[in-house]
Formats: structure tokens, sequence, C-alpha cells
């Protein structure tokens, strides 16, 4: 990516892009993705040097970028230009914040290791478990293996599924992005 | 005499708020089991964002219900009250499973206490989400062992607009959210039809049926010696995963919310074993081989939890 469009990026934040270039630049950002989510960073960037980041995930947050979004239904009355293109840029530009925050967020708890492994304490029940008792527990940084699939639709048929009433498992499956292993036995 | 008078009061008043999130998790349940919708929300877990499109029909032959991702390879899921079928372009394969009847959530007994020992239920009060008022309902968990949910409902349908799987320190892990919704509309066929066909993929299809059996007596039994408390054994089955892989023992423990299952096959009959820690989401497993035993642990619970349920897992009796 040119130095150039990153620069003018940088210039667009701080509102001191002119109108033709803001118009172009617009333009190119309804179509280039890369260049939303540059802008997307740069736009956190931007937020966390000024001090406007929350020191958490505020969940209102999410409802003002919400009513800040272009709204959907009958289409509004004719706008001037620059203002139509924005809308929907800042809006990519909004949601992808949105998400970069909560990631970061997300990322934060995973990351965590408070301490190594250690023994758990237990004691002897009446019906022959040992029950765990509430020690530190590390968070492990878990990675997705080959094979895990054929467990996981299988469970998911017998879990409890708070929420999304059995698809919230599935949510899961459908959101792995990298290949799972085509397991070949079995396959008819 | 005031004191009691105020502990009683604040006795009562926990009672009274469990009783009011555990009602709105009831018409929750029966807003997703009941309603006809069609959304599309994203997917947030550890550094990834995926959007989605969840689609849910209720007719006089049952639920059916369309799961599709809307970024990255067309990965969907489709279910009715038989069969799931997950489609995965990425390897090129379908799994077919079979549905079970979606039960209603939570398997909460009418009596809070026996689950309130492992968590604490909690109206938390109104929000607004997706543009529509909502009433926060928490469910935090009172150890490390499990995880807890924090759901956004919706004050006049009763729909999930949002829900957060979180630590016990309160930390989302997984958030589900509704960026549009549309309830109570009309799902067409067209909508719930697959966008692929499958041809040219490689299918599986797990076995269906299963015997079960409190202990099978052509293999050694096994059993689990260490669990979180509150975990109990709710299913155990003798069961194929997989056609040439021969049976797997399918032991099913619940708290009543979270569920962890074990699953323990024959080693030389799996040709990928899982081994250690592995996950997807919130979803976490743990692989081993004990005694020529391949031994998975698979639930939505922390890592440390599947971890430890595996490698209590022994051969012998219950009395053991």
């Amino acid at each position: 990516m040119k130095d150039s469009i990153k620069e003018q990026l940088s210039v667009l934040l701080d509102d001191e892009l002119d109108e033709a270039e803001q118009a172009l630049l617009l333009r190119q950002l309804s179509r280039n993705p890369e260049l939303c989510s540059r802008l997307s960073r740069y736009q956190l960037i931007s937020d966390a040097m000024h001090d406007n980041l929350p020191r958490c995930v505020d969940p209102a947050f999410h409802t003002r970028v919400t009513a800040a979004l272009p709204a959907q239904g009958p289409a509004r009355a004719a706008a001037p230009v620059a203002s139509r293109l924005l809308r929907p840029a800042a809006g990519l530009a909004l949601a992808a914040s949105v998400a970069v925050v909560a990631v970061v967020s997300l990322q934060n708890v995973r990351e965590q290791s408070p301490a190594s492994p250690q023994a758990v304490a237990s004691a002897h029940t009446a019906d022959g478990y040992i029950r765990a008792q509430d020690t530190p527990v590390p968070v492990a940084s878990v990675h997705t293996a080959p094979g895990l699939d054929i467990y996981l639709v299988n469970h998911n048929e017998y879990a409890v599924n708070p929420g999304m009433q059995g698809m919230l498992p599935y949510v899961r499956i459908v959101g792995k992005e990298t290949q799972l292993s085509g397991d070949a036995a079995g396959s008819e | 005499m005031r004191c009691l008078l105020i502990v009683l009061l604040a006795a009562s008043t926990q009672v009274v708020a469990g009783d009011s999130a555990r009602q709105w998790l009831d018409d929750m349940s029966g807003a997703l089991q009941n309603l006809n919708y069609d959304g599309t929300f994203v997917y947030l877990h550890d550094d990834h964002m995926e959007a989605m499109r969840i689609i849910h029909r209720v007719d006089e032959v049952g639920q059916r219900e369309r799961l599709l991702s809307l970024s990255g390879s067309a990965r969907e899921v489709l279910r009715d009250d038989r069969t799931v079928t997950c489609i995965l372009p990425d390897n090129k394969s379908v799994m077919v499973g079979q549905s079970r009847p979606s039960q209603p959530f939570p398997q909460l007994p009418k009596d809070l206490d026996s689950i309130s020992r492992y968590y604490l239920l909690e109206d938390v009060g109104d929000d607004r989400m997706t543009g529509f008022p909502a009433r926060v309902i928490a469910i935090t968990p009172r150890d490390r062992y499990r995880y807890g949910y924090r759901f956004w409902v919706d004050k006049d349908s009763a729909m999930l607009l949002k829900s957060d799987l979180t630590t016990v320190d309160g930390k989302p892990i997984e958030q589900v959210m509704f960026t549009r919704l549309s309830i109570g509309a009309d799902i067409s066929e067209d909508d719930l039809q697959p966008s692929m066909s499958g041809d040219g993929y490689e299918w599986s299809r797990q076995m269906d049926g299963g015997k079960q059996a409190r202990s099978p007596d052509s293999s050694p039994g096994w059993v689990v010696r260490r669990l979180p408390d509150g975990f109990n054994l709710t299913h155990y089955q003798h069961r194929p995963m997989r056609k040439g892989r021969g049976d797997a023992q399918h032991m099913v423990f619940s708290d009543g919310l979270a569920t962890v299952s074990v699953y323990i096959e024959d080693a030389d009959k799996i040709r990928d074993p899982l081994s250690g820690l592995s996950g997807m989401g919130a979803m976490n497993a743990y692989g081993t081989v004990i005694e020529g035993y391949q031994v998975t642990v698979v639930g939505e619970v922390p890592p440390a939890t599947v971890e430890m349920v595996a490698g209590s897992v022994s051969r012998g009796a219950q009395d053991d």
C-alpha cells in the first residue's frame, strides 16, 4: 500500500482532508477491505493515544455504535455526495473498531496465565468421586487439533446449550476458519 | 429480631431475583424454540470475528434451522428434529449426525438450590441491544472449573439478542451479538436449503443408535474419579463413532448447565488421536492414552477442567 494512501487515512481521521481527496478516498474505502481494516486500526491507535479506550469492553459501547450506524429501511433524502459516501465507510470502520476492541479484550483474557499447573486439592465423597476444590486454574492457550470435529459434533447433541438452543455449539464449528482434518475413516 | 428480619428479607430478595432470572431464561428458551426468526450476528472468540446468519422456522413438521457463515468459505449447518448436517467446504467434507430434540433451557430444576450451589443467577437489569430494549441475565460460576453466561433478552419477544460466555471473573471468552434480527418473519423453504449440494465432497455419517448400558459386559469398566463439584453422570452408552473405528464408550457428565463428554476408544483404531489440549472457542478438549485406550474429554468448560477429568479416568468399578 502506498505511503500516500496511508497518510491520507491519517489526515482523514484528523478531519483535515479536502473535499476532493476525501471523496476519492471514501470511494476507495468502500471497495477495499484492506484499506478499511487499516483505517479501523488507525482509529484504535488514535483512541488509545488520546486515552479514549474504555478499560474494559463496555456493553453499552455496542449500543452506541449501533445507533451511529446507518439505519436499515427506506432510503433517506439526498445528501451531499461526501456525506453519503462517508456514512457507509464510517459504519464499516466503526463496526470494525467495535470488533477490534472486543477482540483485544477477549485476547487479553486468553493470554492470562496466573500460575503453572498445580496439584488440585481434592476430597473423597461418598459416591467415590474425588471432588476438586476451588484452586486457581491457569488459562491455557489451546489450538484446534485435527480430528476434534467428530467429538464436537457428537458432544453438541448432549450439551445443555444455554442460549441459541442447540445452535451455539455449531456456531463454533461454522466459525472455525482453519482447516479441520478430513478424517477419511468412515467416508461413504 | 431486626437482624433476623433483614436476613430473611435479603434471602427472599435473592430468591425473587433468582426466580426472575429463571423466568427470563425460560421465556428466552421458549422464544428460541417457538419463534420464526432470521438474523445476522457476529461471533467473537479468541482473536477472530465471524459474521453468520441463522434462520429458524417452526411448522407442523417441527423445528428446522440453518446456520451459515457470511465470511470466508461457505460453512453451514442444517438441523431438524432428526439430523444435523455440517457442510465444511474448507476440507470438502459433509458430516451427518443424529439430532437430539432440543431441551428447554436450561434444565434448571424447580428448586434453584441445587444449581445455586455452583452458579449465581441474577437479573442484572435493563439495557439496550441491537435497537431493542433488553433485560440482562447473568449466570456466574462459583468456581474456576466452569464458565458463566450473560444474556441480553429482548423485553418484548424474549428473543436472545446477545450472549457472552465468560470466565468466573466475568471476562468474555465468546460473544454472539445480533446486528440484524427479524422476528416472526415468513421463512421460505429456499431459505432453509443448503447453498451447495455436497457433490464431490467426502461424506461421513455418525452411526445411529448406541446401546445404553450402565457397564458393558464385554469391555472393562471405566470410571472418572475427579470432577468439579456438582457434575454427575447423565448418559452412558456404547456407540460407534465412525465406520471402521470401533465402538466408543461415551459418558456424559453435567452440573445442569455445563456438560462434559468422556470418550474411550481402542487407540489402535484411531488414525489421528487427539493428544493434549485442543479447543474451538469455549469448547475445550483433552486427549490422552491410558492402557492402550484413547481417552478424549470434551466440554464447554475451562481447559484445566477437561485436563483434570481426562487425567482421572481409570479402569475399574465405581466403588474401587
